[in-house]
């Protein structure tokens, strides 16, 4: 592994886009009813451990993965499980869940000190529900417990627009930052901390625990796809296990209190102005709570990288930024004559390249789908060194060896290429897909 | 303007699948886009989409045409009344352009119109907005007294053989607008070359000790002992002359510093790469040179004509800016830009020089180039990947 600090990803996409929430950071009391949904964990094959009806405790196991026996997701309150959400082909959504909290929590075993092996900090990781925080490079997968990872990256930072800001929670997670590096030293020696350089945090306590780097890019280049491109020197970290930073946080906290922690700082932007800031909530809280359905779209995770949210609003499992992005149908006459001063561009056609205006986000398409016509934007952007045009072409024609060849798996799914297209191609939508289906075939 | 709009969306479901004119729903679309832009929302995990799109690129282009374009019009009307003679205002030079031009223009709008629509409603996709492009860059590159049936032939050749038999925009690895003329070039060279380059009917009595010879035309056709530039100045040519572009020649090509002024616009936008131009000039800068050094008694005069008479004569700087840096026949990665602009530059001079049957070697060099813009950036690709850390399963 290389070792620098710092790391500047020189592809530059810059476009700003308005909505930042506030860096307060607001409590919410744990909602009448919560969902444990599964839009966020495509990798997992659930097998139900609970029916409809049940009661359950703060802690306790609701389904596990089939294809990884051992990987339960844990129920984030106490209740009654009110019903069983299924979507096409059966496949289990979400399950509902009426808070109760007179219930008393499941009890585990207080760790005060980090386990001392490896294979007790996995079956510690495992027994608790924690298992599916995980993800491995680079399928985005749950890694399976048996492996040994050849790194961990610890994401310090997602710079997508508008999700949570270490920054503005510091204080009240630091010293479990510092234990749960502690836990992941038990697992790999080779711990990478990857933080935004532009965000001032102080991250000297943590350099003697881990590689501390900070990527100077934009928005989601400093994924850690993208930090292990560009750290590493062998074809073993190909397969990193990465988590962010609230996971270290409910692993110290879990280990330290013994009691299944389930809270979660997230964002939430676009809504309204007095709406958008942090917040502090109960894992798969019901978000109409706080935010009751308005006419935009909803989309959890990243602009870039999130899903649409169809009727569901349970947080789902690992999402920590909700965004509702504008649908308004903006009509005007040949909008493609416009000087387009506040049009948000990567490139120079409009303006608004210049004098980088901060646009609200809209999900307006900006153009007809097209053929692709080889401007190039999509090179220009790709934080790992794709050519995402030749890429594609490999991929329609169905020469996934040669797609591979080019780095195809190290593509790091972070949408930007798409983002930039005007032809308006879903690039890495089918390399998604078709990384997808290469994990499906290698694993059958 | 709304109103406009409203009636239209109601139409859609016409067009649409299953609409009694699904058929035509390309066409549909294509109205509907032009005026109002696309009002489709984002699907998939990329909810937001940058504001470019392939009508804003095309436009663009188009945007850098107009300088050479109104130019052209002027021009051709300058050289109509000069060759007979006969002193004409600004307005009349005007109206004599246009009434040369304008023709040529619609038709090749017209014909390459109705292919693009065609393919596109047989091969039911979008019509797409490069023709808007082709069809305008092809008659800049035709002499005023093309036969309008030739330009019919030549525009349906570069849009069917030269794009839509490959499939389209995207697909066609020869830029179309060169096809066309390529195609007119080799069918009818009695129409493109000699005196042909002043829109003066044949049956023009008038003609008075005028001769309409292009630079480009002088400079190959000069002879032993005579140098290029004695014969060029001469013939009445300064490099100044052909800078400005009051000059026979190919309507929108004669005038360097109008070029320039759209390599400007294309450079600011982003939209052509400035690598393939300042490449292909690099190319010629050294070919010339080059040349210049085996001048001797023996050779042809043409062979010593300066690296910048090269660059300001014919249709070099028309064709470095607008045709060289077409994205879709042009390399697709960085440092093949520079070889293909470069090639494109050694090439033009090559075929000047070497043949002087074809004084005017930008065309084929830019073809020729295209052919092997693909091996170019294969070449370039492999040489990445081999740097790359590999990941496999
Ligand atoms: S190919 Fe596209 S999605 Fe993949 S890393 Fe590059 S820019 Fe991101
Ligand atoms: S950005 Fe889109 S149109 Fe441009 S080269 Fe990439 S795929 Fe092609």
């Amino acid at each position: 592994m290389k070792k620098p600090e710092r790391i500047t990803i020189k592809k530059v996409f810059d476009v700003r886009f308005k909505g930042e929430p506030s860096p307060e950071c607001r409590v919410l009391p744990v909602s009448p009813r919560i969902g444990v949904s599964l839009a966020n964990l495509p990798s997992i094959k659930p097998k139900l451990v609970v029916a409809e009806s049940d009661t359950v405790v703060q802690g306790q196991a609701l389904f596990y993965d089939k294809t990884n026996p051992h990987v339960y997701v844990h129920a984030p309150v106490s209740g009654t499980v009110h019903r069983l959400v299924y979507g096409p082909r059966r496949q289990l959504q979400c399950i509902e869940i009426a808070t109760n909290s007179a219930l008393p929590p499941l009890a585990f075993e207080r760790l005060l000190t980090p386990p001392t092996s490896a294979a007790d900090t996995k079956s510690a990781l495992l027994e608790r529900g924690l298992w599916a925080y995980w993800r491995q490079l680079p399928f985005n997968t749950i890694p399976r417990p048996q492996d040994t990872p050849p790194a961990i990256v610890v994401q310090l930072a997602n710079p997508e627009p508008f999700h949570p800001r270490l920054s503005a929670v510091l204080p009240r997670v630091a010293n479990d930052i510092t234990a749960g590096l502690r836990i992941l030293q038990t697992l790999c020696p080779t711990i990478i901390v990857v933080a935004d350089a532009n965000e001032s945090i102080n991250l000297d306590d943590w350099s003697d625990m881990a590689q501390v780097v900070r990527v100077d890019a934009d928005f989601n280049h400093c994924s850690p796809g993208a930090a292990i491109y560009h750290l590493k020197d062998s074809d073993t970290y190909n397969h990193a296990w990465y988590c962010d930073w609230q996971f270290l946080v409910k692993i110290a906290q879990t280990f330290a209190t013994g009691v299944y922690a389930n809270q979660s700082y997230i964002t939430l932007s676009g809504y309204s102005d007095t709406a958008d800031a942090h917040y502090q909530v109960t894992d798969g809280m019901d978000l109409t709570t706080v935010a009751p359905p308005i006419a935009k779209r909803m989309v959890w995770g990243g602009l870039f990288s999130g899903i649409a949210a169809a009727e569901s609003f349970f947080l789902p499992v690992g999402i920590d930024a909700v965004s509702w992005v504008d649908t308004t149908e903006t009509v005007s006459l040949m909008p493609f004559l416009a000087l387009g001063a506040a049009k948000p561009s990567f490139t120079r056609a409009y303006l608004g390249h210049f004098l980088k205006p901060f646009t609200p986000p809209s999900t307006a398409l900006g153009g007809s789908y097209r053929d692709c016509v080889s401007c190039g934007h999509c090179e220009t952007v790709c934080p790992v060194h794709l050519m995402p045009q030749s890429l594609l072409r490999q991929v329609n024609a169905d020469d996934t060896d040669t797609a591979i060849r080019y780095g195809l798996l190290d593509c790091t799914q972070c949408g930007v290429c798409t983002y930039v297209c005007p032809a308006k191609i879903d690039l890495s939508a089918q390399f998604t897909a078709t990384k997808d289906r290469l994990y499906n075939e290698v694993n059958a | 303007m709304k109103f406009l709009y409203r009636r239209l969306q109601a139409l859609a479901p016409l067009f649409e699948k299953g609409g009694r004119f699904e058929r035509l729903y390309p066409l549909y679309e294509a109205v509907v886009t032009i005026h109002f832009g696309s009002s489709d929302t984002t699907r998939g995990r990329v909810q937001v989409r940058d504001a470019l799109d392939t009508k804003r690129f095309m436009i663009l282009v188009i945007i850098a045409l107009i300088p050479v374009t109104l130019f052209g019009i002027y021009n051709v009307g300058y050289q109509f009344y000069a060759a007979i003679g006969e002193p004409a205002s600004f307005g009349s030079m005007v109206m004599k352009g246009l009434t040369v031009f304008m023709p040529i223009l619609l038709t090749s709008y017209a014909v390459g119109g109705f292919w693009e629509v065609l393919f596109a409603v047989v091969r039911k996709h979008e019509i797409n907005e490069g023709f808007l492009v082709t069809g305008l860059l092809f008659p800049l590159t035709l002499p005023p007294t093309i036969p309008l049936w030739q330009v019919a032939l030549g525009i349906s050749f570069g849009i069917v053989i030269g794009k839509e038999v490959f499939g389209g925009t995207g697909k066609n690895f020869l830029n179309p607008a060169l096809t066309a003329r390529a195609f007119v070039y080799f069918s009818y060279p009695a129409y493109l070359s000699g005196e042909v380059w002043t829109a003066v009917s044949s049956s023009a009595s008038r003609l008075v000790g005028y001769t309409s010879a292009t630079p480009l035309g002088v400079a190959a056709a000069t002879a032993q002992p005579q140098a290029v530039t004695d014969a060029l100045s001469e013939a009445g040519y300064t490099v100044m002359h052909c800078m400005i572009g009051l000059i026979p020649g190919s309507i929108g090509e004669t005038s360097v510093l109008l070029c320039l002024v759209g390599a400007a616009i294309l450079i600011v936008t982003g939209v052509a790469s400035w690598r393939t131009m300042v490449g292909s000039v690099l190319g010629v800068v050294v070919t010339a040179t080059v040349l210049n050094g085996l001048v001797s008694d023996t050779t042809i005069p043409f062979l010593g004509m300066s690296p910048l008479w090269h660059l300001v004569v014919g249709s070099f700087a028309f064709g470095a800016v607008f045709m060289a840096t077409d994205p879709v026949s042009s390399p697709d990665l960085k440092p093949s830009k520079w070889v293909y602009g470069f090639g494109i530059g050694v090439l033009t001079v090559l075929i000047r020089v070497v043949n002087p049957a074809y004084p005017e070697g930008v065309m084929l060099a830019i073809l020729l180039m295209n052919v092997f813009a693909p091996l170019m950036d294969y070449s370039v690709a492999e040489y990445r990947v081999r740097k790359r850390i590999p990941n496999g399963l």
